[in-house]
Protein backbone atom coordinates (compact mmCIF):
# COMPACT_ATOMS: atom_id res chain seq x y z
CA UNK A 1 0.00 0.00 0.00
CA UNK A 2 2.84 2.30 0.68
CA UNK A 3 4.88 1.32 -2.35
CA UNK A 4 1.96 1.94 -3.97
CA UNK A 5 1.52 5.52 -2.89
CA UNK A 6 4.88 6.42 -2.93
CA UNK A 7 5.50 4.96 -6.40
CA UNK A 8 2.57 7.38 -8.06
CA UNK A 9 4.03 10.17 -5.81
CA UNK A 10 1.80 12.88 -4.86
CA UNK A 11 -0.04 15.04 -7.43
CA UNK A 12 -1.67 18.47 -7.41
CA UNK A 13 -5.36 18.38 -7.37
CA UNK A 14 -6.19 21.90 -5.99
CA UNK A 15 -9.64 21.90 -4.28
CA UNK A 16 -10.82 18.44 -5.46
CA UNK A 17 -11.13 16.82 -2.65
CA UNK A 18 -12.89 19.57 -1.12
CA UNK A 19 -15.30 20.31 -3.73
CA UNK A 20 -16.07 16.10 -4.15
CA UNK A 21 -16.73 16.33 -0.23
CA UNK A 22 -19.41 18.84 -0.64
CA UNK A 23 -21.28 16.88 -3.22
CA UNK A 24 -20.76 13.20 -1.17
CA UNK A 25 -23.92 12.43 -0.08
CA UNK A 26 -22.76 10.00 2.43
CA UNK A 27 -20.82 12.71 4.03
CA UNK A 28 -23.86 14.89 4.47
CA UNK A 29 -25.63 11.46 5.78
CA UNK A 30 -22.23 10.25 8.44
CA UNK A 31 -23.07 14.25 9.38
CA UNK A 32 -26.42 14.31 10.21
CA UNK A 33 -26.72 10.46 11.58
CA UNK A 34 -24.01 12.21 14.33
CA UNK A 35 -25.97 15.04 15.08
CA UNK A 36 -29.04 12.79 15.77
CA UNK A 37 -26.86 10.92 18.07
CA UNK A 38 -25.42 13.97 19.65
CA UNK A 39 -29.09 15.38 20.13
CA UNK A 40 -29.86 12.30 22.32
CA UNK A 41 -26.66 12.38 23.91
CA UNK A 42 -27.11 16.06 25.09
CA UNK A 43 -30.88 16.01 25.51
CA UNK A 44 -31.21 12.80 27.93
CA UNK A 45 -27.75 12.35 29.02
CA UNK A 46 -27.64 16.13 30.44
CA UNK A 47 -30.64 15.20 32.33
CA UNK A 48 -29.21 11.96 33.67
CA UNK A 49 -26.27 13.44 34.15
CA UNK A 50 -27.66 16.37 36.60
CA UNK A 51 -30.10 13.94 38.31
CA UNK A 52 -27.02 12.35 39.04
CA UNK A 53 -25.46 15.04 40.34
CA UNK A 54 -28.04 16.05 42.58
CA UNK A 55 -28.86 12.78 44.03
CA UNK A 56 -24.96 12.05 44.72
CA UNK A 57 -24.72 15.35 46.34
CA UNK A 58 -26.71 15.00 48.90
CA UNK A 59 -26.08 13.00 52.23
CA UNK A 60 -26.43 9.35 51.80
CA UNK A 61 -25.05 5.93 53.11
CA UNK A 62 -22.16 5.23 51.06
CA UNK A 63 -21.94 7.90 49.26
CA UNK A 64 -18.34 7.59 48.41
CA UNK A 65 -18.85 4.07 47.02
CA UNK A 66 -21.66 5.44 44.89
CA UNK A 67 -19.77 7.62 43.38
CA UNK A 68 -17.18 5.56 42.20
CA UNK A 69 -20.04 2.89 40.90
CA UNK A 70 -20.98 5.79 38.37
CA UNK A 71 -17.83 6.68 36.75
CA UNK A 72 -17.11 2.82 35.83
CA UNK A 73 -19.37 3.08 32.65
CA UNK A 74 -16.98 6.25 31.35
CA UNK A 75 -13.66 5.08 32.47
CA UNK A 76 -13.83 1.46 31.16
CA UNK A 77 -11.68 1.27 27.78
CA UNK A 78 -14.66 2.02 25.32
CA UNK A 79 -13.95 -1.76 23.30
CA UNK A 80 -14.65 -3.11 26.66
CA UNK A 81 -18.37 -1.10 26.46
CA UNK A 82 -18.60 -2.31 22.94
CA UNK A 83 -18.02 -5.83 24.34
CA UNK A 84 -20.53 -5.69 27.02
CA UNK A 85 -23.03 -4.31 24.68
CA UNK A 86 -22.16 -6.67 21.77
CA UNK A 87 -23.32 -9.21 24.22
CA UNK A 88 -25.91 -7.42 25.56
CA UNK A 89 -27.60 -7.26 22.59
CA UNK A 90 -26.59 -10.74 21.13
CA UNK A 91 -29.38 -11.77 18.29
CA UNK A 92 -29.28 -15.46 19.85
CA UNK A 93 -28.48 -15.62 23.87
CA UNK A 94 -28.55 -11.31 24.51
CA UNK A 95 -29.58 -10.56 27.91
CA UNK A 96 -31.89 -8.06 26.62
CA UNK A 97 -33.99 -10.64 23.95
CA UNK A 98 -33.84 -12.79 27.33
CA UNK A 99 -34.62 -10.21 29.70
CA UNK A 100 -37.75 -8.97 27.57
CA UNK A 101 -38.65 -12.29 26.45
CA UNK A 102 -38.81 -12.84 30.36
CA UNK A 103 -41.43 -10.13 31.18
CA UNK A 104 -43.51 -10.80 28.08
CA UNK A 105 -42.53 -7.32 25.85
CA UNK A 106 -41.37 -9.32 22.70
CA UNK A 107 -42.23 -12.74 21.45
CA UNK A 108 -39.27 -13.79 19.39
CA UNK A 109 -35.69 -12.98 20.35
CA UNK A 110 -34.53 -9.76 17.65
CA UNK A 111 -31.71 -9.10 16.30
CA UNK A 112 -31.02 -5.77 17.44
CA UNK A 113 -28.03 -4.96 15.69
CA UNK A 114 -28.82 -6.07 12.21
CA UNK A 115 -32.07 -3.39 11.44
CA UNK A 116 -31.21 -0.11 10.32
CA UNK A 117 -33.35 1.82 13.05
CA UNK A 118 -32.96 -0.41 15.79
CA UNK A 119 -29.03 -0.36 15.40
CA UNK A 120 -28.71 3.33 15.28
CA UNK A 121 -30.94 3.96 18.38
CA UNK A 122 -28.54 0.34 20.05
CA UNK A 123 -26.01 2.86 19.50
CA UNK A 124 -27.28 5.50 21.32
CA UNK A 125 -28.24 3.58 24.42
CA UNK A 126 -24.75 2.55 24.47
CA UNK A 127 -23.69 5.69 23.62
CA UNK A 128 -25.82 7.10 26.61
CA UNK A 129 -24.92 4.60 29.14
CA UNK A 130 -20.83 5.38 28.77
CA UNK A 131 -21.32 9.00 28.45
CA UNK A 132 -23.39 10.43 30.94
CA UNK A 133 -20.83 10.33 33.90
CA UNK A 134 -19.11 12.95 32.44
CA UNK A 135 -22.28 15.29 32.26
CA UNK A 136 -22.94 14.15 35.93
CA UNK A 137 -19.18 14.99 36.75
CA UNK A 138 -19.60 18.43 35.69
CA UNK A 139 -22.53 19.29 37.15
CA UNK A 140 -21.02 17.81 40.33
CA UNK A 141 -18.13 19.82 40.75
CA UNK A 142 -21.15 22.78 39.77
CA UNK A 143 -22.71 21.87 42.82
CA UNK A 144 -19.83 21.31 45.00
CA UNK A 145 -19.01 25.12 44.21
CA UNK A 146 -22.28 26.58 45.49
CA UNK A 147 -21.68 28.47 48.72
CA UNK A 148 -23.59 26.77 51.24
CA UNK A 149 -24.50 30.07 52.79
CA UNK A 150 -27.35 30.41 49.99
CA UNK A 151 -28.71 27.48 50.82
CA UNK A 152 -28.51 28.73 55.00
CA UNK A 153 -30.00 31.78 53.50
CA UNK A 154 -32.79 30.43 51.44
CA UNK A 155 -33.99 27.82 54.45
CA UNK A 156 -34.07 30.92 56.83
CA UNK A 157 -36.42 32.17 54.11
CA UNK A 158 -38.96 29.38 54.44
CA UNK A 159 -38.11 28.41 51.39
CA UNK A 160 -39.32 24.83 50.57
CA UNK A 161 -36.74 21.83 49.18
CA UNK A 162 -38.73 22.11 46.16
CA UNK A 163 -38.32 25.99 45.74
CA UNK A 164 -34.43 26.01 46.56
CA UNK A 165 -34.22 23.54 43.70
CA UNK A 166 -35.74 25.42 40.93
CA UNK A 167 -34.91 28.83 42.07
CA UNK A 168 -32.00 28.15 43.45
CA UNK A 169 -29.47 25.45 42.01
CA UNK A 170 -30.79 25.21 38.71
CA UNK A 171 -30.41 28.56 38.01
CA UNK A 172 -27.02 29.03 39.19
CA UNK A 173 -26.30 25.72 37.09
CA UNK A 174 -27.27 27.50 33.77
CA UNK A 175 -23.94 28.29 32.93
CA UNK A 176 -22.20 24.95 33.39
CA UNK A 177 -24.94 23.39 31.74
CA UNK A 178 -23.76 25.52 28.43
CA UNK A 179 -20.19 23.53 29.28
CA UNK A 180 -21.71 20.53 29.52
CA UNK A 181 -23.77 20.87 26.79
CA UNK A 182 -20.65 21.71 24.49
CA UNK A 183 -18.18 19.56 25.50
CA UNK A 184 -20.95 16.75 25.13
CA UNK A 185 -21.42 17.74 21.42
CA UNK A 186 -17.57 17.37 20.74
CA UNK A 187 -16.98 14.20 23.01
CA UNK A 188 -19.88 12.64 20.80
CA UNK A 189 -18.54 13.74 17.60
CA UNK A 190 -15.66 11.57 18.40
CA UNK A 191 -17.33 8.32 18.70
CA UNK A 192 -15.76 5.57 17.17
CA UNK A 193 -15.06 2.82 19.08
CA UNK A 194 -17.98 1.84 20.23
CA UNK A 195 -19.67 1.88 16.41
CA UNK A 196 -16.17 -0.10 15.58
CA UNK A 197 -17.31 -2.86 17.71
CA UNK A 198 -20.80 -3.18 17.56
CA UNK A 199 -21.69 -2.80 14.21
CA UNK A 200 -19.32 -1.35 11.92
CA UNK A 201 -21.09 1.36 10.39
CA UNK A 202 -23.78 -1.20 9.29
CA UNK A 203 -26.25 -2.32 8.37
CA UNK A 204 -26.72 -0.29 5.58
CA UNK A 205 -24.50 2.49 6.64
CA UNK A 206 -26.96 3.09 9.33
CA UNK A 207 -24.38 3.85 11.89
CA UNK A 208 -21.57 4.72 10.53
CA UNK A 209 -20.93 8.14 12.09
CA UNK A 210 -18.34 10.70 10.63
CA UNK A 211 -15.21 9.50 12.37
CA UNK A 212 -16.24 5.72 11.49
CA UNK A 213 -16.65 7.23 7.42
CA UNK A 214 -13.52 9.54 7.65
CA UNK A 215 -11.77 5.90 8.60
CA UNK A 216 -13.38 4.04 6.38
CA UNK A 217 -12.17 6.34 3.52
CA UNK A 218 -8.52 6.43 4.46
CA UNK A 219 -8.06 2.61 6.09
CA UNK A 220 -10.23 0.24 3.85
CA UNK A 221 -10.71 2.57 0.52
CA UNK A 222 -7.04 4.45 1.10
CA UNK A 223 -8.73 7.35 -0.33
CA UNK A 224 -6.16 9.52 1.86
CA UNK A 225 -6.80 12.73 0.03
CA UNK A 226 -10.71 12.98 0.15
CA UNK A 227 -10.49 11.63 3.74
CA UNK A 228 -8.31 14.22 4.75
CA UNK A 229 -10.11 16.63 3.43
CA UNK A 230 -12.78 14.89 5.57
CA UNK A 231 -11.04 15.71 8.23
CA UNK A 232 -10.34 19.14 7.74
CA UNK A 233 -14.56 19.84 7.55
CA UNK A 234 -15.00 17.82 10.49
CA UNK A 235 -12.37 19.85 12.11
CA UNK A 236 -14.24 23.05 11.17
CA UNK A 237 -17.37 21.96 12.21
CA UNK A 238 -15.52 21.23 15.89
CA UNK A 239 -13.96 24.50 15.86
CA UNK A 240 -17.43 26.16 15.96
CA UNK A 241 -17.92 24.69 19.11
CA UNK A 242 -14.41 25.31 20.80
CA UNK A 243 -14.73 28.53 19.72
CA UNK A 244 -18.11 28.72 21.98
CA UNK A 245 -16.60 26.56 25.03
CA UNK A 246 -13.67 29.52 24.67
CA UNK A 247 -16.46 32.07 25.21
CA UNK A 248 -17.84 30.57 27.48
CA UNK A 249 -14.60 29.49 29.70
CA UNK A 250 -13.33 33.57 29.38
CA UNK A 251 -16.64 34.31 30.73
CA UNK A 252 -15.47 32.61 34.00
CA UNK A 253 -18.41 30.13 34.65
CA UNK A 254 -16.42 29.38 38.31
CA UNK B 1 -41.91 17.76 50.85
CA UNK B 2 -42.00 15.69 54.14
CA UNK B 3 -38.28 14.53 55.39
CA UNK B 4 -39.96 11.34 54.50
CA UNK B 5 -41.22 11.77 51.29
CA UNK B 6 -37.88 12.93 50.50
CA UNK B 7 -35.64 10.12 51.19
CA UNK B 8 -37.94 7.48 49.65
CA UNK B 9 -37.12 9.36 46.49
CA UNK B 10 -34.05 9.12 47.55
CA UNK B 11 -34.12 5.54 47.86
CA UNK B 12 -35.78 5.11 44.59
CA UNK B 13 -33.23 7.22 42.74
CA UNK B 14 -29.99 5.00 44.16
CA UNK B 15 -31.90 2.46 42.86
CA UNK B 16 -32.49 2.88 39.32
CA UNK B 17 -29.28 4.60 38.81
CA UNK B 18 -27.62 1.16 40.42
CA UNK B 19 -29.64 -0.78 38.00
CA UNK B 20 -28.64 1.89 35.07
CA UNK B 21 -24.58 1.65 35.52
CA UNK B 22 -24.39 -2.19 36.67
CA UNK B 23 -26.96 -4.11 34.86
CA UNK B 24 -24.64 -4.57 31.67
CA UNK B 25 -21.41 -5.15 34.17
CA UNK B 26 -23.15 -7.84 36.22
CA UNK B 27 -24.50 -9.66 33.08
CA UNK B 28 -20.53 -9.40 31.46
CA UNK B 29 -19.85 -10.59 34.99
CA UNK B 30 -22.20 -13.44 35.54
CA UNK B 31 -21.36 -14.82 31.79
CA UNK B 32 -17.78 -14.93 32.54
CA UNK B 33 -18.34 -17.25 35.16
CA UNK B 34 -21.19 -19.22 34.36
CA UNK B 35 -20.08 -23.32 32.73
CA UNK B 36 -19.77 -23.06 29.19
CA UNK B 37 -23.16 -25.37 28.85
CA UNK B 38 -25.74 -23.03 30.73
CA UNK B 39 -24.05 -19.75 28.63
CA UNK B 40 -26.52 -20.25 25.70
CA UNK B 41 -29.48 -21.41 27.46
CA UNK B 42 -32.36 -19.21 26.13
CA UNK B 43 -33.69 -17.54 28.12
CA UNK B 44 -30.40 -16.71 29.80
CA UNK B 45 -29.34 -17.62 33.42
CA UNK B 46 -29.30 -14.45 35.57
CA UNK B 47 -27.33 -16.38 38.70
CA UNK B 48 -25.20 -19.22 37.39
CA UNK B 49 -23.21 -21.77 39.64
CA UNK B 50 -19.88 -20.19 39.43
CA UNK B 51 -16.92 -20.98 37.84
CA UNK B 52 -13.69 -19.58 37.18
CA UNK B 53 -12.09 -21.86 34.18
CA UNK B 54 -12.93 -18.74 32.04
CA UNK B 55 -10.47 -17.14 33.82
CA UNK B 56 -8.24 -19.72 34.56
CA UNK B 57 -7.96 -20.18 30.63
CA UNK B 58 -7.54 -16.32 29.89
CA UNK B 59 -4.93 -15.95 32.43
CA UNK B 60 -2.84 -19.03 32.82
CA UNK B 61 -3.30 -21.46 29.66
CA UNK B 62 -3.52 -21.50 26.09
CA UNK B 63 -0.90 -22.21 22.96
CA UNK B 64 1.63 -19.40 22.01
CA UNK B 65 0.03 -17.09 19.49
CA UNK B 66 -3.48 -18.32 20.60
CA UNK B 67 -6.64 -16.14 21.57
CA UNK B 68 -5.56 -16.19 25.44
CA UNK B 69 -1.78 -15.81 24.85
CA UNK B 70 -2.39 -12.52 22.46
CA UNK B 71 -4.43 -10.98 25.07
CA UNK B 72 -1.71 -11.72 28.35
CA UNK B 73 0.71 -10.24 25.78
CA UNK B 74 -1.39 -6.85 24.97
CA UNK B 75 -2.08 -7.02 28.37
CA UNK B 76 1.27 -6.16 29.20
CA UNK B 77 1.57 -4.13 26.40
CA UNK B 78 -0.69 -1.94 27.40
CA UNK B 79 0.79 -1.63 30.92
CA UNK B 80 4.46 -0.81 29.10
CA UNK B 81 2.72 2.11 27.14
CA UNK B 82 0.09 3.32 29.80
CA UNK B 83 3.36 3.54 32.38
CA UNK B 84 6.01 5.07 30.46
CA UNK B 85 3.03 7.97 29.20
CA UNK B 86 2.01 8.69 32.59
CA UNK B 87 5.31 8.95 34.21
CA UNK B 88 6.68 10.95 30.89
CA UNK B 89 3.37 13.55 30.72
CA UNK B 90 3.59 14.02 34.74
CA UNK B 91 7.47 14.72 34.33
CA UNK B 92 7.44 16.94 30.84
CA UNK B 93 3.75 18.90 32.27
CA UNK B 94 4.63 19.21 35.77
CA UNK B 95 7.71 21.09 34.81
CA UNK B 96 5.57 22.81 31.89
CA UNK B 97 2.80 23.62 33.81
CA UNK B 98 4.95 25.22 36.74
CA UNK B 99 5.97 27.28 34.34
CA UNK B 100 2.36 27.87 33.13
CA UNK B 101 1.76 28.40 36.49
CA UNK B 102 4.17 30.64 37.82
CA UNK B 103 6.13 32.82 35.09
CA UNK B 104 4.87 35.40 32.71
CA UNK B 105 5.41 34.32 29.05
CA UNK B 106 4.76 36.19 25.88
CA UNK B 107 0.99 34.77 24.62
CA UNK B 108 0.24 32.62 27.40
CA UNK B 109 -3.04 33.22 27.67
CA UNK B 110 -3.45 32.19 23.77
CA UNK B 111 -0.89 29.27 23.89
CA UNK B 112 -2.52 27.66 27.13
CA UNK B 113 -6.00 27.97 24.97
CA UNK B 114 -4.04 26.05 21.92
CA UNK B 115 -2.56 23.66 24.24
CA UNK B 116 -6.89 22.74 25.14
CA UNK B 117 -7.66 22.89 21.43
CA UNK B 118 -5.81 20.44 20.45
CA UNK B 119 -7.54 18.05 23.41
CA UNK B 120 -10.65 18.71 21.28
CA UNK B 121 -9.68 17.50 17.98
CA UNK B 122 -11.23 14.14 17.39
CA UNK B 123 -7.85 11.64 16.84
CA UNK B 124 -9.35 10.45 13.52
CA UNK B 125 -8.41 13.90 11.98
CA UNK B 126 -4.73 13.68 12.78
CA UNK B 127 -4.71 9.94 12.06
CA UNK B 128 -3.43 10.06 8.34
CA UNK B 129 -0.49 12.65 8.52
CA UNK B 130 0.66 10.54 11.81
CA UNK B 131 0.76 7.14 10.15
CA UNK B 132 2.43 8.79 6.79
CA UNK B 133 4.98 10.22 9.14
CA UNK B 134 5.64 7.60 10.88
CA UNK B 135 5.69 4.95 8.07
CA UNK B 136 8.23 7.22 6.65
CA UNK B 137 10.58 6.57 9.86
CA UNK B 138 9.74 2.71 9.73
CA UNK B 139 8.37 3.32 13.24
CA UNK B 140 4.85 1.59 12.82
CA UNK B 141 4.30 -1.32 15.18
CA UNK B 142 6.49 -0.38 17.93
CA UNK B 143 5.71 0.45 21.42
CA UNK B 144 7.54 3.49 21.49
CA UNK B 145 5.69 5.19 18.93
CA UNK B 146 2.68 4.64 20.81
CA UNK B 147 4.25 6.08 24.24
CA UNK B 148 5.03 9.03 21.64
CA UNK B 149 1.87 9.81 20.17
CA UNK B 150 0.00 8.86 23.26
CA UNK B 151 2.16 11.12 24.84
CA UNK B 152 1.79 14.11 22.27
CA UNK B 153 -2.39 13.30 22.63
CA UNK B 154 -2.06 13.25 26.92
CA UNK B 155 0.32 16.18 27.48
CA UNK B 156 -1.86 19.53 26.97
CA UNK B 157 -4.55 17.92 28.86
CA UNK B 158 -1.62 16.89 31.67
CA UNK B 159 -0.07 20.80 31.21
CA UNK B 160 -3.26 22.47 31.29
CA UNK B 161 -4.77 20.21 34.79
CA UNK B 162 -1.35 20.80 36.79
CA UNK B 163 -1.24 24.38 35.60
CA UNK B 164 -4.57 24.59 37.58
CA UNK B 165 -3.47 22.89 40.67
CA UNK B 166 -0.01 24.62 41.16
CA UNK B 167 -2.41 27.73 41.17
CA UNK B 168 -4.09 26.78 43.90
CA UNK B 169 -0.15 26.72 45.84
CA UNK B 170 0.74 29.93 47.29
CA UNK B 171 4.09 31.63 45.68
CA UNK B 172 5.27 32.60 48.97
CA UNK B 173 6.35 29.29 50.12
CA UNK B 174 8.54 28.76 47.49
CA UNK B 175 10.17 32.17 47.38
CA UNK B 176 10.49 31.45 51.46
CA UNK B 177 12.56 28.00 50.01
CA UNK B 178 14.60 30.07 47.89
CA UNK B 179 15.81 32.53 50.46
CA UNK B 180 16.58 29.57 52.63
CA UNK B 181 19.08 28.62 49.67
CA UNK B 182 16.76 26.11 47.52
CA UNK B 183 17.09 26.42 43.57
CA UNK B 184 14.10 27.44 41.48
CA UNK B 185 13.82 23.75 40.60
CA UNK B 186 14.45 22.34 44.10
CA UNK B 187 11.87 24.27 45.37
CA UNK B 188 9.68 22.78 42.68
CA UNK B 189 10.27 19.24 43.89
CA UNK B 190 10.58 19.87 47.12
CA UNK B 191 7.82 22.46 48.13
CA UNK B 192 5.00 22.61 45.23
CA UNK B 193 4.75 18.61 44.05
CA UNK B 194 4.95 17.33 47.67
CA UNK B 195 1.96 20.03 48.18
CA UNK B 196 0.23 18.83 45.06
CA UNK B 197 -0.25 14.94 45.07
CA UNK B 198 -3.02 14.79 44.89
CA UNK B 199 -3.08 16.70 41.53
CA UNK B 200 -0.40 15.12 40.34
CA UNK B 201 -2.68 11.92 41.27
CA UNK B 202 -5.41 12.51 39.62
CA UNK B 203 -3.49 13.88 36.61
CA UNK B 204 -0.94 10.54 36.48
CA UNK B 205 -4.45 8.29 36.72
CA UNK B 206 -6.65 10.35 33.83
CA UNK B 207 -3.22 9.90 31.69
CA UNK B 208 -2.84 6.40 32.99
CA UNK B 209 -6.71 5.80 31.13
CA UNK B 210 -5.93 7.71 28.33
CA UNK B 211 -3.70 5.36 26.96
CA UNK B 212 -5.02 2.43 28.84
CA UNK B 213 -7.78 2.97 26.71
CA UNK B 214 -7.02 4.50 23.77
CA UNK B 215 -8.35 2.31 20.53
CA UNK B 216 -8.01 4.16 17.38
CA UNK B 217 -4.07 5.05 16.98
CA UNK B 218 -3.26 1.46 17.78
CA UNK B 219 -5.36 -0.58 15.51
CA UNK B 220 -4.20 1.55 12.36
CA UNK B 221 0.11 1.75 13.82
CA UNK B 222 0.00 -1.95 14.76
CA UNK B 223 -0.19 -5.40 13.09
CA UNK B 224 1.90 -7.62 14.77
CA UNK B 225 1.30 -9.35 18.62
CA UNK B 226 4.81 -7.26 19.73
CA UNK B 227 3.22 -3.88 20.00
CA UNK B 228 -0.80 -4.98 19.62
CA UNK B 229 -2.55 -3.04 22.85
CA UNK B 230 -5.34 -4.72 24.63
CA UNK B 231 -8.29 -2.75 22.85
CA UNK B 232 -7.33 -3.68 19.71
CA UNK B 233 -6.48 -7.79 20.99
CA UNK B 234 -10.19 -7.44 22.31
CA UNK B 235 -11.70 -5.92 19.23
CA UNK B 236 -10.50 -8.88 17.07
CA UNK B 237 -11.17 -11.30 19.42
CA UNK B 238 -14.87 -9.88 19.43
CA UNK B 239 -14.75 -9.19 15.53
CA UNK B 240 -14.19 -13.69 15.15
CA UNK B 241 -16.57 -15.19 13.17
CA UNK B 242 -17.30 -17.73 16.14
CA UNK B 243 -16.70 -16.15 19.30
CA UNK B 244 -16.09 -18.23 22.60
CA UNK B 245 -18.74 -15.62 24.80
CA UNK B 246 -17.47 -16.99 28.50
CA UNK B 247 -14.03 -16.01 27.11
CA UNK B 248 -15.08 -13.19 25.64
CA UNK B 249 -16.92 -11.89 28.50
CA UNK B 250 -13.87 -12.68 31.57
CA UNK B 251 -11.72 -11.03 28.82
CA UNK B 252 -13.54 -7.67 28.95
CA UNK B 253 -13.79 -8.40 33.06
CA UNK B 254 -9.98 -8.57 33.13
CA UNK B 255 -9.46 -5.93 30.92
CA UNK B 256 -11.85 -3.42 33.38
CA UNK B 257 -9.76 -4.23 37.11
CA UNK B 258 -7.82 -1.73 36.68
CA UNK B 259 -9.85 1.47 35.56
CA UNK B 260 -12.08 0.18 38.12
CA UNK B 261 -9.61 -0.49 40.67
CA UNK B 262 -8.36 3.08 39.73
CA UNK B 263 -11.87 4.45 40.16
CA UNK B 264 -12.90 2.71 43.68
CA UNK B 265 -9.61 4.12 44.88
CA UNK B 266 -8.80 7.63 43.55
CA UNK B 267 -12.51 8.47 42.51
CA UNK B 268 -12.12 11.86 44.63
CA UNK B 269 -9.43 13.23 42.81
CA UNK B 270 -10.52 11.88 39.35
CA UNK B 271 -13.43 13.68 39.74
CA UNK B 272 -11.62 16.87 40.66
CA UNK B 273 -9.41 16.25 37.75
CA UNK B 274 -12.12 15.70 35.17
CA UNK B 275 -14.18 18.61 36.01
CA UNK B 276 -10.99 20.84 36.43
CA UNK B 277 -9.68 19.67 32.68
CA UNK B 278 -13.28 20.61 31.85
CA UNK B 279 -14.46 24.11 32.94
CA UNK B 280 -11.57 25.91 34.79
CA UNK B 281 -10.13 29.04 32.50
Amino acid sequence: MNIALSLRGPEFVGLTNYVNALYDIKLWAAIGRTAYITLWDVLVGTSLGLLMALLLNTMLKGRGILRAIVLFPFILPPVVNGLIWKWVYNPNYGFLNGFLYQIGIIRNYQSWLSQPWTALHMIILANLWQGTAFAYILYLGGLQSIPLQVYDAAKIDGASRCQTLTRITLPLLLPITLVVVVLKTILTFKLFDLIYVLTGGGPANSTQVITYYIYKKSFDFLEFGGAAALSYILTLLLLVFVYVYYKLLQKEVY
Amino acid sequence: MSKKSFRYIIFVGVIFLLLWTLAPLYVVFISSITPDKDLLNVPPTWIPTPDLSNYAYALTSGEEGGTAWLFRKSLVNSFIVAASVTVFCLFIGGLAGYAFSRFALPFKDKLLFLVLFTQMLPVITVVIPLYLIFSTFRMLDRLITLVIVYSSFTLPLVIWLLKGFFDTIPADLEEAAMVDGCTLLGAFFRIVVPLSIPGVIATGGLAFLAAWNEFMIVLVFTNTAASKTMPVAIAEFIGRFRVDYGLMCSVGIIASLLPVALALVFQKYLVQGLSAGGVKG
